[in-house]
């Protein structure tokens, strides 16, 4: 770079005794990247020409440039009021276009009122929202659903499905004139392992409500009974609290069977008729 | 009635533009008639007439696009296709009551305004705003310089034309130190920003020579080559040189006493 202006000055020659020198090391080269190194070398040297003959032109000179900014320092160092001073001197020469500073008050035109009209949208202010009430807060509150009726939570079909197991077992109940009945004969079906999931499913509603007992029986095993609310008499009142402990009992049972388990019961208990039909039938 | 005015206006129009430019009576008489006639398209020339002169204060070039989308389309429904009509009165009126000239500059698509007045020999104030005047000063002399060196010069040689005469450094502005200019202040912004954005210099970057690292040209941009033209250019060069510095005087008359003596 310090070379720079040295190369292009229209009245130095140093650029061909760089050219020279150039053509000399060309002679020595072998090796490709030395060629690379040379075609860039060439190219600086062409720039630099181009350069010089543009500085060759009578309206374009870096030296001539520097003059004349050194002038205008000089008189703006030499005039009071600086660089204001010079454009009052000299300003005449700019074409420039004054800006319409004469004017007074906001133009009436439909331009600046669509603008204003933008700069107030954004500007508006965010709606308050009005506080809410004791009351509608109490109502706008998430609350758990109470649960009354049990019965609502089940469907219409297992609805009617319980009542007819119940009446099945009411039934079987007086045919062994009031004696219990065995809960694996009652509730397997040989010919459905589902349905004989959906019998245990459908019996211990039965024993929630409060419509069957369920008990273990003398050989430990269990055993069901219907209640006097299956039955629809009413308990005596000189034995009401035993005819309580009798019928309502607090038994309670976790049951579960796999279908190795209910073919071995099938076979143990040797059912083979299902002692709660199907509804239609 | 909407579609007549339309096919009034289109007609005016096209009758306006196959006439002579030279036929000035004619012209005026159609110009007249335009503007009697249709009342919309002579608003429309106000607001692009007062559109211009604001958006002029602001020294920036003026979108043609924004030109019509904030002035013509908002009255009327097919602005967009009054707009060479409009344009050319517009052009007509700037010049006949202001004595500007609407320059279109295509590489920005948009307008420049400059003032096309030739000034008297009484009239030696400039019809810039005071407050701009070390603005407008610093324009001149590195406008000249740029003449001076053919239109355009590196950056390098630039900023050591400008740090060697004036002390303006090419440094940016820290929070610890304030780079401002005795005579001119905030140069780095002027020269940089403002002067780019009004559309008197423009800095491009250019592959150095060795290939390896780019470099910056600063070269004149369109309104600079407007308002400065190459003859009044010339004379500001000429009026600089022959201008006498009272230390010039004094040196010379030391020479002249030493040589008496």
């Amino acid at each position: 770079l310090a070379n720079r202006q040295l190369y292009t000055a229209p009245d130095n020659d140093e650029l061909e005794k760089k050219i020279d020198q150039v053509d000399q090391a060309f002679a020595k080269v072998k090796m490709p990247r030395e060629g690379v190194l040379d075609a860039s070398t060439l190219r600086t040297i062409s720039n630099l020409a181009s350069v010089r003959i543009r500085a060759v032109d009578e309206a374009g000179s870096l030296d001539r440039a520097y003059d004349f900014a050194r002038k205008c320092e000089k008189i703006l160092s030499k005039l009071v009021g600086s660089a204001n001073e010079f454009y009052e001197i000299f300003g005449n020469f700019h074409h420039i276009a004054p800006s319409c500073s004469m004017m007074n008050g906001r133009l009436p035109t439909k331009l600046f009122t669509n603008e204003y009209q933008e700069k107030q949208k954004q500007r508006a202010k965010p709606v308050r929202q009005q506080k809410l009430t004791q009351e509608e807060l109490e109502k706008s509150r998430t609350r758990p659903e109470e649960v009354k009726e049990f019965n609502s939570e089940l469907g219409e079909q297992t609805i009617k499905q319980i009542m007819h197991i119940k009446r099945c077992l009411v039934e079987r109940y007086k045919a062994v004139e009031s004696s219990p009945i065995d809960y694996f004969e009652f509730v397997i079906d040989p010919k459905s392992f589902a349905k004989t999931v959906e019998n245990m499913f459908h019996v211990s509603f039965l024993i929630k409500e409060g419509f069957v007992n369920l008990f273990q029986d003398d050989v430990n095993l269990p055993a069901l009974e219907p209640t006097d609310k299956a039955m629809n008499r009413m308990a005596s009142s000189n034995s009401a609290t035993q005819g309580n402990d009798s019928n309502e009992r607090a038994n309670q049972m976790i049951m579960s069977i796999t279908m190795d388990e209910w073919e071995q019961l099938i076979e143990v208990y040797n059912i083979t008729e299902a002692q709660i039909p199907p509804k239609n039938h | 009635m909407p579609p007549k005015k339309n096919s009034q206006v289109a007609t005016n129009s096209q009758l306006s533009i196959n006439r002579n430019n030279s036929d000035d009576y004619d012209d005026d008489n159609d110009n007249n008639h335009i503007l009697e006639d249709d009342a919309n398209c002579r608003q429309m020339i106000c607001a692009s007439i007062q559109y211009i002169l604001v958006h002029n204060s602001k020294s920036q070039v003026i979108k043609r696009l924004e030109w019509i989308n904030t002035v013509l389309r908002p009255m009327a429904n097919d602005g967009r296709k009054y707009f060479p009509t409009i344009h050319k009165h517009v052009v007509k009126i700037l010049n006949d009551t202001f004595g500007y000239k609407l320059i279109f500059d295509e590489k920005h698509d948009g307008y420049v305004l400059i003032n096309g007045l030739k000034q008297g020999s009484l009239e030696h104030r400039p019809l810039a705003n005071s407050n701009q005047y070390s603005k407008y000063a610093l324009l001149m002399i590195i406008i000249a310089c740029l003449k001076r060196a053919g239109g355009e010069m590196t950056s390098i040689d630039f900023w050591g034309i400008l740090g060697e005469t004036f002390s303006i450094r090419n440094d940016e502005s820290t929070r610890l130190t304030i780079n401002q200019n005795k005579i001119f202040g905030d140069v780095q912004k002027l020269i940089k920003n403002d002067f780019v954005k009004e559309g008197y210099l423009i800095f491009e970057q250019a592959k150095d020579f060795t290939g390896d690292t780019p470099t910056q040209t600063v070269k004149l941009a369109f309104r600079a080559q407007h308002e400065f033209p190459d003859e009044t250019l010339e004379k500001f060069i000429e009026k600089i040189e022959n201008y006498e510095i009272e230390s010039d005087n004094d040196v010379d008359d030391n020479n002249a006493m030493d040589e008496d003596s």
